[in-house]
């Protein structure tokens, strides 16, 4: 990081779109491996309702919803900072992409934690309905 | 095919998929919005068979969600791409890899295009019912 500030840059500016470009990489990159999951998951729509109920119950289960908090995140990261970058190369919001940023962070993050205590708490009903944490395929 | 796949590298393929990013980005930002609503927010949070079947019998849906998948798999096939030509420089493994990202979204649209026009709650009727004439027969087929 010590070469940042002989190549000339403002040291803050240049480190906060360092960073929101590195997590738009590793959220783009846990979406795409998501999505993949995913629509395998939901083609077991095709075999009827007794196994499309079956493997919802799996993905539905309390430590899924844990990890959907996670996946939130990242869908509300890359959607926000996706909408910054198109900003910054469209609307000339270059000026400004480091107040922009910390906007977007206080916005997400109320999204998120919104969002994350709805999971959270459905997780919680279902283990005080006598749900097990850890899901079991066919139980 | 293997030319058109090293061209991607170059300055004009990069700049296509440049403004194919932003566009498809902005189609995600309303088609996932409307995916989050429906399928965590406004039913309560738990996805039923029968939840998915009647919102899937209307067309308009069929359509929001044929919508989503393209541009979502076409998002995530170049957001591969873009990686792949960061971090791998030997133009052997570039084709492959290129080649294979693409091949794993092709599959993807196949099957999620099927899951959605084939739900059909006459069509699955229909074969339900099928399978109990089936059944009914003795096992016998026909
Ligand atoms: C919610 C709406 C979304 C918006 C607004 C959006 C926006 C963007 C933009 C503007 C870029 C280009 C970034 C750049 O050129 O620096 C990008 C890259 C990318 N996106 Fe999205 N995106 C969205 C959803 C998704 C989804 C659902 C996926 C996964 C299926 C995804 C995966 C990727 C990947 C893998 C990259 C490449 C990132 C990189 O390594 O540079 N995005 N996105």
């Amino acid at each position: 990081m010590g070469s940042l500030r002989t190549r000339g840059f403002s040291h803050y500016r240049w480190q906060t779109g360092q960073v929101a470009w590195l997590l738009h990489r590793i959220t783009g990159l846990a979406l795409v491996l998501y999505i993949t999951m995913h629509i395998w998951v939901v083609s077991s729509l095709q075999l009827g309702e007794g196994p499309f109920e079956a493997t919802m119950a799996f993905v539905q289960s309390p430590l899924f919803r844990f990890l959907e908090v996670g996946l939130f995140f990242c869908v509300i990261y890359h959607a926000l900072n996706g909408l910054r970058v198109i900003a910054i190369d469209f609307l000339g919001a270059t000026e400004k992409h480091v107040p922009i940023f910390w906007v977007l962070v206080v916005v997400g993050g109320v999204l998120w934690v919104i969002g994350g205590a709805d999971m959270i708490t459905h997780a919680i009903e279902q283990m005080n309905h006598g749900d097990p944490f850890f899901p079991s395929l066919g139980g | 095919m293997l030319s058109m796949l090293k061209r991607s590298g170059t300055k004009s393929g990069g700049s296509t998929a440049w403004i194919w990013q932003r566009i498809t980005g902005l189609v995600l930002v309303v088609t996932l919005f409307l995916h989050y609503l429906f399928l965590h927010f406004l039913n309560g949070g738990t996805v039923t068979w029968e939840e998915v079947t009647q919102r899937l019998s209307s067309p308009l849906f069929k359509m929001i969600d044929l919508t989503f998948l393209v541009a979502a798999l076409f998002h995530a096939g170049q957001g591969l791409v873009i990686n792949i030509h960061d971090y791998v420089h030997r133009p052997g493994w570039r084709v492959t890899l290129v080649t294979l990202a693409w091949l794993l979204m092709l599959t993807l649209l196949i099957t999620g295009t099927v899951t959605i026009v084939t739900l059909e709650p006459a069509y699955i009727d229909q074969l339900q019912l099928g399978a109990a004439q089936a059944v009914g027969a003795g096992g016998v087929a026909r």
